[in-house]
């Protein structure tokens, strides 16, 4: 094999490693073994480049790999965990999360722990913290669900009994547990942070030149899309002088390739699977959203530098001495809400057959959903007149076919409904 | 089991846990476990604290309230009912003379601690003011059991010269005896705080949240503690089993001086309970204990546990390693993030979550050209810009998946017939072309068919690609079709085959085709198989 043929399958291995630490940044030897060989043979490789590119710290052990994240920007969708039916948790379930993370490094609990144990223990510890916590079967839902995401991250495995039967009947489970990875499953320390708020609000640290570098590339390697107006002077800079070298290494180190435009930037997955939601996929809400975006350009037409002003919320414009805040602004089209019922009906109408169960008799269900899933991948925004599409929706716009609007289509009904009887027209 | 035909008719006592077993040593310690125990503890403070106390309820009330604990006499006296009832207590008499009726109710009614309830207080109360901590290994005792072992031997030398000639000093006696007993209780006391050691580095080692400064303290304790214990037993123990042996070898006269000591005989004629190592076993014990005769030895059993302790130690040091000592910090950190997810709204609990995890998933859109198309650039809108071709199967029925039935699966077997048989034709074909050739031998002039044609030019193309120069006569027999072509350099010839869709000329060679001999032998086989 001639060294070139090595060098190339090498870089393809070290981007299958890098992208499978970004999907799953806890990688667990339990659930992907074949890609926690790979982080592990490049493991140098991968530490020094997720630190120099993002600033992201590596761990690798024999049994797992873990990748810290930094917190993400206020300004971009958030990435909730999610319930083994799809469903982001809630506040109870991550309170649940991290109170077991807690109970499991409490001095009592070795490297096997039953659950019931741990479910006391997690108790004590609400105690101590001045929390509720019932013992009631939704609280026991909310605990399951904390459970297998840890038993997801590979921190807890199974191995007698379920984690589902202790939540139906409470019958007894022996868990294994992964104690080497238990401290790196938070982040960060909090032990200098005293309020959420400071969590949340990300550190400026100016004094590093290559911080706004790492500052871009974390969002696009992190995020769908990248608005222009939500980056910072420097970052824009860099966005514009660098963008030959910032293409070359998403392209090399993950796989991702750059696109930019006048509204932003983003890094699209051409391989689609270093994501945690598809999109365009095939579910009946990513396939609605796909269908409901190109109806709305259609109805809209928007213009290359359309701007849409946000409403502002009225207590804040009161005349109390400040200068009265400019509301922001941001590229795109609104649509109002009429309008995307509207479609959304046409689009049950048309494609309901293709559509799943509860989305073909439910117009608002499959509007809510559809609206969150454009949210949460950044290309839309529900405000209070209506949706707010971003123009790099218009990457899926269609061909130049289009769907006949319900006007059309009846007109069309009407001509066919009249089109035997001919002789009526003719009748003097 | 005996239960209330003790005649036990005290309230307090008529749960069943209470009179499960009576009549026996274990009364000594009930009062214990009764909600009351503080008060029976006081109270036994008083009368089997100082020697030989005495007291009478109502001296006992006045002591006591002087300790803080208000009792009346007649309290008093109930406890010390029950105390007698139990075994703890034993009412004295003392002579007096009473001028009332009432001072002599309290004249016979004087308590003092019973020989075993005296004990048990004394035990129970050393437990209860021990230290949860570290106690030390009386280590220097061991050093004191050698002399003293020496000092015995000379004393039994001394005492066996006096022997000879005349009576033994009571003195020398006492003197061996005081050294018996220190011997034994010596042993006695270092076996009990090894023990103790050991028991309390167990309880240590057994935890899971040993950090920094305390993790260092316990690592010292046991490397250079174990290390003196260990060491100190291996020096002394030769030098004891030595002077133990020799004390063996003269047990009985030992035994028989100590002997001569004045014993304590009871009314009833039973020997009171004596002082360790007066007899052979409990010499023969302490031998063991230091040899291992009886089973495991003493300081095996100790180099033993000293080897347990340092193994957990590195378990734990181990442990420590893999958690870098972030346990308990970290344990703080998520409990105090359970407060604050609890107090978030939704939006606000998937930020934190992101923010201390770190473990979101990236999230890209999908689709996009193969290759970065130039056309668009930074400053096109993406309104403007070239959309991305999605797949029709993707926008029409949200599926990538290929649609409709499964084709059927084709039948391998119909396709290697179909293959087989092509095959066949094409042989056949080709041995009619060679028969033909054949058939005509010289093929100057011959009229053969466009195949057979085609087949010369193949044979004579193989051949000219493997003799490039063409200086002798060739012959090159392909045995598959059982025809041997012969080609003669002439360079006056010109062979000439003419077919019906035209003639081909060859220079410089004439042909000829002949039938292969080995073949014809060999097709009849072929034949017989097929």
């Amino acid at each position: 094999m001639s060294p070139s043929v090595t060098s190339a399958h090498e870089a393809v291995e070290r981007r299958l490693a890098a992208r499978a630490l970004l999907a799953n940044p806890i990688l667990s030897g339990l659930h992907h073994p074949d890609q926690l060989a790979l982080v592990r043979r490049h493991a140098p490789w991968l530490r020094q480049m997720y630190f120099s590119r993002t600033g992201y710290s590596l761990i690798i052990e024999t049994g797992f790999a873990r990748l810290s994240k930094a917190p993400l920007d206020a300004d971009t969708a958030p990435r909730p965990a999610l319930r083994t039916t799809g469903q982001p948790f809630t506040s109870r379930t991550y309170t649940c999360l991290a109170l077991l993370c807690s109970a499991l490094l409490a001095p009592a609990v070795g490297d096997q722990v039953l659950l019931s144990a741990l479910v006391e223990q997690v108790r004590a510890d609400a105690a101590s913290a001045d929390l509720r916590l019932s013992e009631s079967t939704d609280e026991a839902r909310h605990l399951v669900q904390a459970l297998h995401l840890l038993i997801d991250w590979g921190a807890l495995h199974e191995t007698e009994g379920t984690v589902v039967a202790w939540g139906l009947r409470a019958d007894e489970v022996l868990l294994d547990v992964n104690r080497p990875l238990l401290p790196h499953l938070l982040a960060r320390t909090l032990r200098d942070i005293d309020t959420p708020a400071t969590l949340l609000t990300p550190k400026l640290t100016s004094a590093n030149q290559d911080e706004p570098r790492r500052a871009l590339r974390r969002k696009l390697i992190e995020n769908p899309l990248v608005r222009r107006e939500d980056l910072s002077d420097a970052e824009r800079d860099v966005l514009s002088r660098e963008r030959t070298e910032l293409t070359r290494v998403l392209d090399e180190d993950f796989g991702l390739v750059l696109e930019v435009r006048a509204e932003g930037a983003l890094a699209y997955d051409p391989d689609d699977d270093v994501t945690d939601l598809t999109f365009p996929g095939r579910s009946t809400v990513a396939h609605a959203a796909l269908l409901l975006t190109n109806a709305l350009i259609d109805d809209l037409s928007p213009k290359a530098g359309q701007i849409v002003t946000l409403p502002v919320a009225t207590e804040e414009a009161s005349d109390d001495g400040f200068p009265k805040e400019t509301p922001p602004t941001r590229p795109g089209a609104l649509a109002p809400w009429s309008t995307v019922e509207a479609n959304v009906e046409l689009l049950i109408e048309r494609y309901g057959p293709y559509f799943g169960e509860g989305y073909r008799t439910n117009a608002s269900l499959l509007l809510n959903d559809t609206v969150r899933l454009l949210e949460s991948m950044s290309l839309a925004e529900g405000t209070e007149t209506g949706l707010l599409i971003h123009p790099a929706i218009a990457r899926y716009r269609p061909e130049p076919q289009r769907l006949p609007t319900r006007a059309a289509r009846r007109m069309g009904s009407t001509i066919d409904d009249n089109s035997s009887p001919l002789w009526f027209e003719e009748k003097p | 089991m005996a239960v209330a035909s003790n005649g036990l008719d005290q309230p307090e006592s008529s749960a069943p846990e209470q009179i499960l077993v009576t009549g026996t040593r274990h009364d000594l310690f009930r009062y214990l476990t009764s909600p009351l125990a503080e008060e029976y503890r006081a109270l036994l403070g008083l009368l089997a604290g100082p020697l030989l106390a005495d007291y009478s309820p109502a001296e006992a009330a006045a002591l006591l309230s002087e300790r803080g604990h208000h009792l009346t006499e007649d309290q008093v006296y109930a406890r010390c009912e029950a105390l007698e009832r139990w075994g703890n207590l034993v009412r004295g008499v003392r002579d007096t003379h009473a001028a009332t009726i009432r001072e002599f109710h309290r004249g016979r009614n004087r308590f003092h601690a019973s020989k075993l309830g005296g004990r048990i207080y004394r035990d129970t109360e050393s437990i209860m003011s021990a230290s949860e901590g570290a106690r030390e290994v009386a280590r220097e005792l061991l050093g004191a059991t050698v002399e003293r072992l020496d000092s015995i031997l000379s004393r039994l030398d001394v005492l066996a010269l006096a022997d000879a000639g005349e009576s033994v000093s009571a003195l020398d006696v006492e003197a061996l005896a005081g050294d018996v007993t220190v011997v034994f209780s010596n042993q006695r006391l270092f076996n009990e705080s090894v023990s103790d050691f050991y028991a309390y580095l167990n309880q240590v080692l057994t935890r899971y949240d040993l950090v920094g400064s305390e993790y260092q303290q316990f690592k010292e304790l046991l490397l250079t503690y174990i290390g003196l214990i260990t060491a100190d037993v291996t020096r002394h123990t030769p030098a004891i089993i030595d002077r133990l042996g020799q004390i063996d070898g003269r047990m009985n006269t030992l035994l028989t001086l100590l002997d001569t000591q004045a014993r304590l005989i009871a009314h009833d004629g039973s020997a009171a309970e004596q002082q360790a190592g007066r007899t052979a076993e409990e010499w023969a014990l302490l031998t063991a204990w230091y040899t291992g005769s009886a089973g495991r030895s003493g300081p095996d059993t100790l180099r033993a546990a000293a080897d347990q302790a340092l193994g957990q130690l590195l378990t734990n040091a181990k442990r420590m390693l893999a958690a870098a000592g972030t346990g308990l910090s970290r344990r703080d950190d998520l409990i105090k993030l359970a407060g604050w997810f609890d107090k978030s709204d939704m939006d606000t609990a998937h930020r934190l979550f992101a923010a201390a995890f770190g473990a979101y998933s990236s999230r890209h859109l999908l689709l996009g050209p193969d290759i970065a198309l130039t056309v668009d650039g930074v400053s096109t809108s993406w309104w403007d810009a070239a959309p991305v071709d999605v797949p029709v199967s993707l926008r029409e029925r949200g599926d990538r998946s290929a649609r409709g039935r499964t084709s059927p699966v084709p039948d391998p077997g119909l396709a290697r017939e179909a293959v087989l048989a092509s095959a066949r034709l094409e042989i056949e074909a080709r041995r009619a072309a060679s028969a033909e050739l054949v058939a005509a031998g010289d093929l100057d002039g011959a009229h053969v068919s466009p195949a057979a044609r085609d087949l010369v030019m193949d044979q004579l193309g193989n051949l000219m690609a493997i003799h490039q120069d063409l200086s002798s006569t060739l012959s090159f027999s392909d045995t598959d079709l059982g025809m041997v072509l012969t080609v003669v350099p002439d360079p006056n010839r010109v062979t000439v085959i003419s077919a019906s869709d035209g003639a081909v000329s060859i220079h410089g060679v004439s042909l000829h085709a002949t039938p292969d001999q080995e073949t014809d032998d060999a097709r009849p086989r072929e034949a017989a198989l097929a």
